[in-house]
């Protein structure tokens, strides 16, 4: 008998894994900033700003983890597509997932540039 | 909300900020986008768990999305905002009387291997939990979905949404998929089609770490509760709850587009 989960349980074990690993991580977040915070709100966050939040383990860098974790739950979700879809020989499928990648890569450097 | 009518809720968030809370527009709109990621999973992964999303379809219609999300987004420059208001608000209009007016295309009922090849290999089958009868249904309409999808992803460009108002309407009455098929599909496809448009944001800086945690721990106990919710409910409400919102979203648009303040 074949341990393998099943295509629409492994996306979901991936989505909701995702999902609550990052609202923990929100959670401790606020915790943090609503005991020991003084940012604003509305403060936007950078790439600078969040390295340097990890390294300091403050509020806002716990939370900048977590977005970052929601943000590329989408993303696995796609590799784990292809793993499936090439797991059940179905090459189309897996040429369709590596096309969406291949197209939100290009919207990201097009948009920076 | 946007769990229970698979479009992410991102319409009804960047209003209650902009509008109710006064945050900056760029800033509301990142928190979507991000919001709307988070609603994505966590209610996909419940339809997942529960039959509703075809997967295949879903990944079908997500490369004509993309695609048509960054062309959209690049339209902006040459494109005034009224212009993009109007034509998401006309869109809108002919969605919601189509949702409210429109009987739902019957599911084709098939016995086992007399659907068409397209529907064999996406797999067009699920267990209504309301009605407790297997649905297997049938695709129409594949290239007429994908060019729509592709507009659908197109307007989400434009205006910065996730897209799932148009592509629910799109996936049931041009395709046939059956509302709740279309609606947890739609859901699957929101994370994908958001991502984009985040890390955009995310590298300009108009992500606030503090207002999104807050936004995104409300969000996940929504879509939790609408998640759970939408297998109950029969599918005429929730294609007439659509269609409502629809237009009241479309008169918003027309009112903005034609200088009225709100």
């Amino acid at each position: 008998m074949s341990n393998e989960m099943s295509a629409p349980e492994l996306l979901r074990v991936v989505l909701l894994y995702g999902i609550l690993i990052a609202v923990i991580l929100l959670a401790i977040g606020l915790a943090g900033f609503i005991i020991d915070s003084d940012s604003d709100i509305e403060e936007g966050m950078t790439l600078e700003s969040l390295f340097d939040g990890i390294r300091g383990l403050s509020a806002a860098g716990i939370l900048g983890i977590g977005i970052l974790v929601i943000i590329s739950t989408p993303f696995v979700r796609i590799l784990a597509t292809v793993t499936i879809f090439q797991r059940e020989g179905d090459l189309i499928m897996v040429f369709l997932s590596l096309v969406v990648l291949a197209i939100i890569a290009s919207g990201l450097l097009l948009g920076m540039s | 909300m946007g769990s229970i009518l698979g479009i992410g809720g991102g319409v009804f968030l960047v209003p209650l900020l902009v509008l109710v809370f006064d945050i900056d527009i760029q800033i509301a709109a990142a928190t979507s986008l991000v919001a709307v990621i988070a609603t994505s999973s966590t209610s996909a992964s419940s339809y997942l768990h529960e039959g509703y999303v075809n997967v295949k379809l879903g990944m079908f219609l997500e490369t004509f999305t993309t695609a048509g999300a960054v062309i959209g987004a690049l339209l902006v420059v040459y494109l005034t905002p009224s212009t993009i208001e109007i034509v998401l608000a006309m869109a809108l209009v002919y969605a919601s009387v189509y949702m409210m007016f429109r009987a739902e295309p019957k599911p084709i009922i098939s016995a086992s291997g007399s659907q068409s090849p397209l529907c064999r290999r996406f797999r067009c089958r699920y267990s209504d939990e309301s009605t407790g009868s297997d649905v297997e249904y049938d695709i129409r309409n594949a290239r007429v979905g994908a060019f729509g999808s592709f507009v659908a992803g197109n307007l989400s460009g434009l205006v910065g949404i996730g897209g799932g108002i148009v592509k629910v309407p799109i996936m049931n009455i041009s395709m046939g998929v059956p509302i709740k098929a279309a609606t947890a599909t739609s859901n699957f496809m929101l994370g994908v089609t958001a991502l984009a448009g985040v890390l955009v944001y995310l590298s300009h800086g108009f992500i606030a770490p503090v207002l999104t945690g807050v936004v995104c721990i409300g969000i996940f106990m929504g879509a939790t509760l609408g998640s759970r919710t939408m297998p109950r409910l029969r599918g005429t409400f929730v294609r007439f709850l659509f269609g409502a919102i629809l237009l009241v979203i479309a008169a918003t648009l027309v009112l903005r587009a034609s200088g009225v303040g709100i």
